[in-house]
């Protein structure tokens, strides 16, 4: 089993949380284990992406284009910019919310999504933002979009596996509020594009 | 406790710069220093956070000149020591880096270059591998987090058998990638050391500094032997006659993976980590082996030159000329590159998707004072009856040169804002208003700041203060008070170092409140006017994220401001001229303030002209997508 995924989103999302968090669920399923982040000038609020790989061989530090098994975008212009990372038939989850770019011209949200119909990878949508805003803090986005991620149909991680991760890593009510982002993720609707 | 004090045995996921940071810990440095640079930083931070717990001095140097020069007096203390840079920060310290060829060292002494290709947060792509080469200094290259840990613990004992500094060069997609490390044990560091007197070893007068050259380049020829044999380069035997890949460092996984992808099983691999001295015996044997060989290499042409001048006839080099000459490597050129190689037509066919959305470029973040900062200077000199020449340099505030602003003439390299305004200001007439940061003004903005006093170039410069080095992820500075090690220290005041340089206009202000910035930076123009320059506005403010930070830390939440519907005429005037992330565009047409991006700055209410932009309570605020 190898498995590329691209998270990408706006700097501040926490996309590069949402990577490392996966990279240290498959480090202790025993994979081989690549996160490539970005830091510095591009982390300040631009579009920001990060990939995570996993395998038993060798491995790339990064994932290339037309090479991506799975794609989670935070938002939803930022899930599309990075959708020529997926290989024909793979997967993008993306968070049905739309932050427009600072002097950028109005955009239509629906617009966007009919023209996300009849590309050759299946696209899911689902409600980040609304679940986390529902929690109180919109910060937990990709803790909706882990949870998004792991109920898909190939996943290599369970329930448990995960709460394991995040307990190493959050603590106290930061910890709670995180678990129950990811499971509202888990189960969230994810709607069908194709 | 800090993941690169893990206890030894586990396997853990590390940051390239981590695992770096961790293989200094096992080999028992002593002193780590750096100036912050992307993508350098987070080696010696991940060192500062455990200083105390280690028993190790960590600093936070001034520029890299200074860090390097840190590192060194340890060295010759008998201590182990590493500085780390980004590969522009090489730049500062080559001056030292390059007597430090001829020097050599007495404790091992590791200085770590961490490459950007691609400009990812770089004015530049250099290949710092060829400073090794300048300046007789070994240069090597890991292909892992892993690699990189283990080659630092046997580069210190290289360092020590030869008395050689040794230059570790790693690139983005090393530094910025975490990856699966297996630990050795942690080894306690010396409680401290002593400088044994040796002036003709340091003291690079003429006639020591020509046998010191002579000595640099035998020991040169003696770490060629070794590298002739060295463990971390691995061979992969191919078919006999056939094509053969030189990777170096970062390459290999490339190579290895593009090997794997296009299923080519008899190519014969050379992971190359020993750079320089280039080990020609060892790759003249793996060329007798092969027909063709391509080197693949992160950077410029410099083991492919080598490979080439020592291939036999009739073995085809290849290299560069498959590769794009501008951006870093990445796994679909290397697959290309081998595909052609091999005589195979496999490619990776990328579906590129047609839809049109807007480019989002970084921006100053809610609430950053710089922003506030930039619209005074921009108020200001509209007002003024000249149109202004702005000498920018390197920060966060570099972003300025993006619209609404456009407030970046120049920006070549750290301090050069300074530099450049002394040159305009004996050039041309035209107002100059130069802008620096609080962190690159201690790192060289104080010397040309000297040469404008000096030397009388009339100009206005704003010195941006917002108390740390934040671009970077926030580490202190001389002006914030604290150390790398988190204790606390004086604070150098810009103004008092300014007032002390003999500039008389200086004025401190803080960019929250527009009016009073604005008022200085006019008065700072009439003051230049006059001839009295060179003046200087000091706008200081803690950046926006550090105040957020240490809020939510205390369980608060910021003050939120709101747009009144009934008081708002859609003039866009914040939108447009102010430019704030968190005041976005409602489906009426109409701005609202996003009240999980507002921060509470209240700059923008000063920015409106009919009184729309109020504060509310915290927790409230208008979110009307």
């Amino acid at each position: 089993m190898k498995e590329g995924i691209i998270i990408s989103g706006v700097g501040g999302q926490g996309v590069l949380t949402l990577a490392r968090l996966i990279g240290e669920i498959a480090l202790m399923k025993g994979f081989n284990v690549r996160v490539a982040e970005v830091h510095g000038l591009a982390q300040r609020g631009g579009s920001l992406m990060a990939s995570v790989k996993l395998g038993r061989s060798i491995l790339a530090p990064t994932v290339g284009l037309g090479t991506a098994d799975k794609l989670l975008g935070l938002e939803l212009i930022e899930g599309i910019r990075y959708l020529n990372y997926l290989k024909e038939g793979g997967i993008a989850i993306i968070n049905d919310y739309l932050i427009e770019p600072p002097l950028s011209k109005p955009l239509d949200r629906r617009k966007l999504i009919d023209q996300l119909r009849g590309l050759p990878f299946k696209i899911y949508l689902v409600n980040a933002y609304s679940i986390a805003r529902s929690l109180g803090d919109v910060r937990v986005v990709n803790m909706v979009m882990l949870g998004a991620y792991s109920k898909l149909k190939d996943t290599w991680f369970n329930w448990s596996e995960a709460v394991k991760v995040l307990k190493r890593v959050f603590k106290g009510k930061l910890l709670e509020l995180n678990i129950k982002a990811f499971r509202m993720g888990k189960e969230a609707p994810l709607k069908s594009l194709s | 406790m800090s993941d690169i004090l893990a206890k030894e045995a586990g396997k853990i996921l590390l940051l390239g710069n981590q695992a770096i940071a961790r293989g200094a810990l096992e080999a028992g440095v002593k002193v780590a220093t750096a100036y912050p640079g992307t993508p350098s930083t987070e080696i010696v931070e991940a060192l500062a956070e455990v200083a105390k717990e280690v028993g190790i001095y960590v600093e936070w140097s001034v520029n890299e000149k200074v860090a390097l020069e840190v590192a060194l007096g340890a060295s010759m203390s008998g201590l182990r020591a590493l500085t780390a840079m980004k590969h522009v920060g090489l730049n500062v310290a080559s001056d030292t880096f390059m007597s430090l060829g001829y020097t050599g060292v007495e404790g091992g002494l590791i200085v770590v270059s961490a490459d950007d290709p691609g400009c990812h947060s770089s004015q530049s792509e250099q290949d710092n591998r060829i400073y090794g080469v300048h300046a007789y200094i070994p240069v090597y290259e890991p292909s892992s987090p892993q690699e990189a840990k283990d080659l630092i613990k046997y580069l210190y004992w290289l360092s020590e058998q030869h008395k050689t500094a040794m230059l570790l060069r790693v690139t983005t997609r090393l530094s910025h990638t975490r990856g699966e490390v297996t630990l050795d044990k942690l080894k306690p560091p010396p409680i401290g050391g002593e400088f044994r007197r040796e002036p003709p070893k340091w003291v690079l007068l003429p006639p020591n500094a020509r046998k010191l050259k002579e000595e640099a380049l035998k020991r040169l020829e003696r770490i060629r032997e070794v590298n002739e044999k060295s463990e971390f380069n691995e061979l992969i035997e191919g078919k006999a006659g056939g094509v053969g890949v030189i990777a170096c460092g970062i390459a290999y996984p490339y190579v290895m993976e593009a090997l794997d992808y296009l299923k080519a099983k008899d190519v014969s691999v050379l992971k190359l980590t020993s750079i320089h001295p280039f080990p020609k015996g060892l790759v003249r044997e793996f060329l007798a082996n092969v027909n063709k060989v391509l080197v693949v290499e992160e950077g410029d042409p410099l083991v492919e030159g080598w490979v080439e001048a020592i291939a036999p006839k009739g073995v085809k080099v290849y290299g560069k000329e498959l590769f794009p000459k501008v951006g870093e490597l990445t796994l679909n050129q290397v697959i290309k590159a081998l595909s052609e190689v091999l005589g195979l037509s496999i490619g990776i066919k990328v579906n590129e998707v047609k839809i049109d959305i807007p480019p989002r470029p970084p921006t100053f973040c809610p609430g950053c004072p710089h922003r506030a900062t930039f619209y005074a200077i921009k108020i200001a000199s509209a007002r003024y009856a000249r149109e202004g020449v702005f000498p920018g340099d390197i920060g966060c505030y570099t972003l300025g040169y993006y619209p609404p602003f456009g407030l970046v003439d120049t920006c070549l390299c750290m301090g050069s804002s300074l530099g450049v305004a002394n040159g305009l200001a004996h050039a041309t007439k035209q107002p100059i208003i130069a802008v620096i940061g609080d962190s690159t003004f201690f790192h060289t903005g104080i010397q040309p700041l000297i040469n404008a006093v000096y030397n009388k170039a009339n100009v206005v410069i704003v010195i941006l203060d917002n108390l740390i080095t934040a671009m970077t992820g926030h580490q202190p500075h001389p002006g914030s008070g604290l150390t790398a090690m988190g204790d606390k220290s004086a604070r150098i005041r810009i103004e008092d170092v300014v007032k002390a340089i003999g500039v008389s206009y200086v004025k401190v202000v803080d960019p929250y409140d527009l009016k009073e910035t604005i008022s200085a930076i006019s008065q700072a123009l009439r003051c230049v006017e006059e001839g009295r320059g060179p003046a200087v506005v000091i706008a200081r403010r803690e950046c926006a994220l550090q105040a957020l930070r240490r809020l939510r830390r205390a369980g608060k939440q910021p003050t939120k401001y709101t747009i009144l519907k009934e008081n708002c005429r859609s003039c866009m005037l914040c939108v447009n001229s102010f430019a704030c992330p968190a005041i976005r565009i409602g489906r009426d047409g109409s701005p609202y303030i996003d009240a999980d991006l507002c921060t509470g700055c209240g700059v923008c209410s000063q920015v409106c002209p009919f009184n729309a932009i109020v504060e509310v309570g915290s927790g409230e605020g208008g979110n009307n997508n």
